[in-house]
């Protein structure tokens, strides 16, 4: 009897014990240290970007979209900017297209963007772009008054020159000639000029809070409760944070992620960072895309091959392409561990990066000088 | 030295009840038919004719009662031959109830990288923190959940931090002396779990004494363990506490192979050549079959001091090719130090310090003859997953009534196992456990435990156990 009594008195303990153990979640879903990681993603956790030349931004959204700064259309068909060898018809806001967050949608299902030419990979974002340290899909440009050179010397996108930039700062542009300081008026000179101004009005290209920055500021109804499950994937056993994190949900590496040199326009190989880097490990890897808004980007991956998000969880979720890349595969891109609510609720939460669109000041066509 | 597997549960118990009753053999001499009625007297005097019948009448009777009293002592002895074959079946049950706080797992991913530094190109989800092992709820230390593990397959309990009722163990334990020296066990456990019940051989082996002077006892088949002393009272009719401790997935496999065990005076040696290493199957999957042309050899080498009714202090090692791969040069080694005080007024203590490491091999490596792994251009222990560890524990108890033994332990485990980029674990997990053993009748136990985890050095997280078992044998 003593025996029985003495169990029943410790299993009474231990319950209590047990039960003061229980985890608490944070809004029932998370453990505390997901939580504290998840809020390693909030947008306002960013410091507001220097705006070095800013007195040229206006000027910077005008040439943003003046189509005079490209040269000859070398590429003709559906969709062309232009015919065959005329010049001044593509301008930067032809692939990054303000009405459709900046990116290029044409190109579905074409995959690549097309400029003066078919480019050999597709529009990539530029909202908050003034956050990144690398830029473009191989991180050919570390300042973002560097990029501008990417498309100059591009055949496929501007076809253009310092030389032809320059005509037009200094026929069009008299304000920008002055905006920073005296100049001897050389070509170089005003194309850096001309750089410089479109760095500032792509600083201003940020984009507030998303639900997902509410939700995790304490506003438990901001997102859907499949998306906070797809959070929790995200930071699990989907694997994304291990490439998206942060504020912008890059850690702005580049990764060979097996996506294969697919599409009417996609060059059979790609060398991707190696061509910048000439590290052979860099073979075939992209850099990793912000994922803001992203669920507005479509379509995906440097091939633009993929339509959805649906379509990029897929290829993930078994562990991209088999074939078809260049250079090796990273190892961790393996099936995952992940079901058909894991991948629905991924794509719910990718839902939630949608930030307030850009002021329609900064994506309304200016008139130009 | 006395083997204290389950031999012994059987070979010192009482009868069992279980095995059918055997049919009894033919006697030697048949009973004669009763003889007839003596005739009824005609005449009060008897005549010396009718004297002489009646004594040969009752010479007769008394010749009878002889033979059957022959006969009663030919079926005692068939009957005492026939004892051993009612006994060498033992059945025990074991059923629980258990309740471990946050999910059932005893480890968490590295959420973010944010504890686990210098792994980044290991997915966070993949580096996980804590013990996978250290949410056991029963004898056999099966975990409550595996949670994130990646390194244990199966998720046997799943009970994702639900309180549950168990049936943890069905086992048949069986136990023969066939004759000159040579005798058979076996365990067989019957595991009731959800999607798929379990069938686990534990032990097989045939034991052979081939001298009546000398305590040595040579065993073959699927063996116990000869490494530190947890493995002898592992079972749960014989365990003391509900869990094992931390080390025991090092300590307590049951690999096949052949052993021999002496004992001589004080002196207790044991030492046993195996297909693989001595870990618990459900930490490492063994090859039980031939995986290696060299086998894992362990020693185990034990003094008895004068203490209370014996201090046993010991000293074990094995080494061999490491398990998980073919390329013998590939070895792991293994050490350890145990002690166990016996009864000092009430008292008994056990402790035992393990280390040990598993060499590990990646890929690249000159292991082109591992047909059953894939080549892989990189991953560090990637062909054969890498593993260090250290662990000990110290578990005191004391028998208060005969009824009642209370019991504490505390258990550390340091190790680090990874395997390519599949996984990594960090563990530096402390444990602290208190429980009582009840022994409600000479066939029933009770045992209730709870154990308090610890993560060192990481966030904690709930997965503390309650954890119950009774047990109920035929023996």
């Amino acid at each position: 009897m003593l025996a029985w009594r003495g169990v029943r008195g410790l299993v009474l303990l231990g319950v209590c014990g047990v039960a003061a153990c229980a985890e608490p979640l944070v809004d029932g879903t998370f453990t505390q240290a997901e939580w504290d990681f998840a809020q390693s993603f909030r947008i306002d956790r960013l410091a507001t970007p220097e705006c070095r030349f800013c007195v040229s931004a206006d000027a910077g959204q005008q040439l943003f979209f003046d189509p005079r700064l490209s040269g000859e259309i070398i590429a003709d068909g559906e969709g062309a900017l232009g015919a065959l060898g005329e010049s001044g018809k593509v301008a930067c806001a032809s692939c990054h297209d303000p009405q459709r967050w900046f990116v290029d949608q044409r190109s579905k299902p074409n995959g690549s963007s097309l400029g003066t030419g078919w480019t050999k990979r597709n529009t990539i974002g530029i909202v908050n772009s003034a956050y990144l340290t690398a830029f473009t899909w191989d991180g050919a440009a570390s300042r973002l008054e560097d990029v501008l050179e990417i498309p100059v010397t591009s055949p496929a996108a501007l076809h253009s020159s310092h030389a032809i930039i320059a005509s037009v700062v200094r026929t069009h542009y008299a304000g920008l000639v002055t905006a920073f300081g005296p100049t001897t008026g050389s070509d170089d000179e005003l194309y850096q000029r001309a750089a410089r101004a479109l760095a500032a009005y792509q600083t201003q290209l940020r984009t507030g809070p998303a639900p997902l920055d509410r939700y995790l500021a304490g506003d438990y109804t901001a997102i859907p409760d499949e998306a906070k499950r797809g959070l929790q994937v995200f930071i699990g056993r989907g694997l994304c944070s291990e490439c998206h994190n942060g504020p912008l949900l890059t850690d702005e590496c580049f990764y060979n992620t097996g996506v294969p040199q697919r599409g009417l326009h996609v060059p059979a190989t790609d060398p991707g960072r190696f061509g910048v880097s000439q590290d052979a490990r860099d073979l075939g890897a992209f850099r990793t895309p912000m994922l803001r808004q992203i669920a507005e980007t479509g379509p995906y991956m440097h091939t633009g091959e993929l339509a959805t998000l649906a379509d990029v969880i897929d290829f993930y979720r078994w562990g991209g392409s088999p074939s078809g890349f260049s250079g090796t595969k990273d190892q961790r891109l393996i099936p995952l561990e992940i079901d058909d609510d894991d991948a629905s609720a991924l794509d719910a939460f990718l839902h939630t990066l949608t930030g307030e669109p850009i002021a329609a000041a900064l994506t309304t066509r200016p008139i130009l000088p | 030295m006395r083997r204290l597997g389950i031999l012994t549960i059987v070979a010192t118990s009482g009868v069992a009840h279980a095995w059918p009753e055997p049919a009894p053999e033919p006697t030697a001499v048949a009973p004669e038919p009763a003889p007839e009625p003596a005739p009824e007297p005609v005449d009060p005097i008897p005549t010396p004719a009718e004297l002489a019948a009646r004594i040969d009448a009752l010479e007769q009777r008394a010749g009878n009662a002889e033979l059957v009293e022959q006969n009663v002592e030919t079926l005692a002895e068939t009957v005492h031959t026939l004892v051993p074959l009612r006994r060498f079946l033992t059945i025990y049950i074991d059923v629980g109830w258990f309740h471990v706080g946050g999910n059932g797992a005893g480890v968490r991913s590295d959420v973010g990288h944010r504890n686990i530094r210098d792994f980044d190109d290991i997915p966070a989800d993949w580096v996980l923190v804590g013990d996978p092992l250290s949410t056991a709820i029963n004898s056999r230390g099966e975990p409550a959940d595996i949670g994130a593990a990646r390194a244990i397959a199966t998720d046997t309990v799943n009970s994702d931090g639900n309180p549950s009722f168990i049936v943890n163990a069905l086992g048949l334990a069986i136990g023969r002396t066939i004759g000159r020296g040579i005798s058979i066990a076996g365990l067989v456990e019957f595991l009731p779990r959800p999607g798929a019940d379990l069938t686990e051989v534990g032990l097989a082996h045939i034991d052979y004494r081939p001298s009546r002077t000398l305590d040595l006892v040579l065993s073959a088949g699927k063996i116990d363990s000869v490494l530190g002393v947890e493995y002898r009272a592992q079972d749960a009719p014989r365990r003391l506490t509900v869990t094992p401790s931390l080390l025991c997935r090092y300590t307590c496999g049951r690999p096949f192979g052949v052993q021999g065990r002496l004992t001589r005076g004080r002196l207790l040696a044991a030492l046993s050549l195996t297909n693989g290493d001595n870990f618990n199957e459900r930490f490492e999957i063994d090859e039980q079959t031939g995986y290696h042309l060299v086998p894992t050899a362990a020693a185990h080498l034990q003094w008895i001091l004068p203490v209370g009714q014996g201090l046993e202090v010991g000293v074990s090692g094995a080494a061999g090719p490491q398990d998980g791969q073919s390329a013998s040069h590939v070895h792991q080694w293994h050490y350890g130090f145990d002690l166990r005080l016996r009864d000092l007024r009430g008292v008994d203590v056990y402790a035992e310090f393990v280390q040990g490491k598993q060499q590990g091999s990646s890929a690249g490596a000159a292991h082109a003859a591992d047909a059953m792994m894939v080549p892989s251009p990189v991953a560090h222990c990637g062909i054969a997953q890498c593993l260090t560890y250290k662990a000990a524990y110290v578990l005191a108890s004391k028998r208060v009534r005969p009824w009642l033994t209370p019991y504490a332990r505390v258990d550390w485990r340091g190790a680090r196992h990874q395997r390519g980029l599949d996984f990594l674990y960090v563990t530096r997990a402390l444990r602290a456990t208190a429980g009582v053993h009840l022994v409600m009748t000479s066939r029933m136990i009770a045992k209730v435990e709870y154990t308090a985890n610890v993560e060192l050095g990481t966030p904690q997280f709930p997965n503390n156990v309650l954890t119950t078992s009774v047990v109920v044998s035929t023996d």
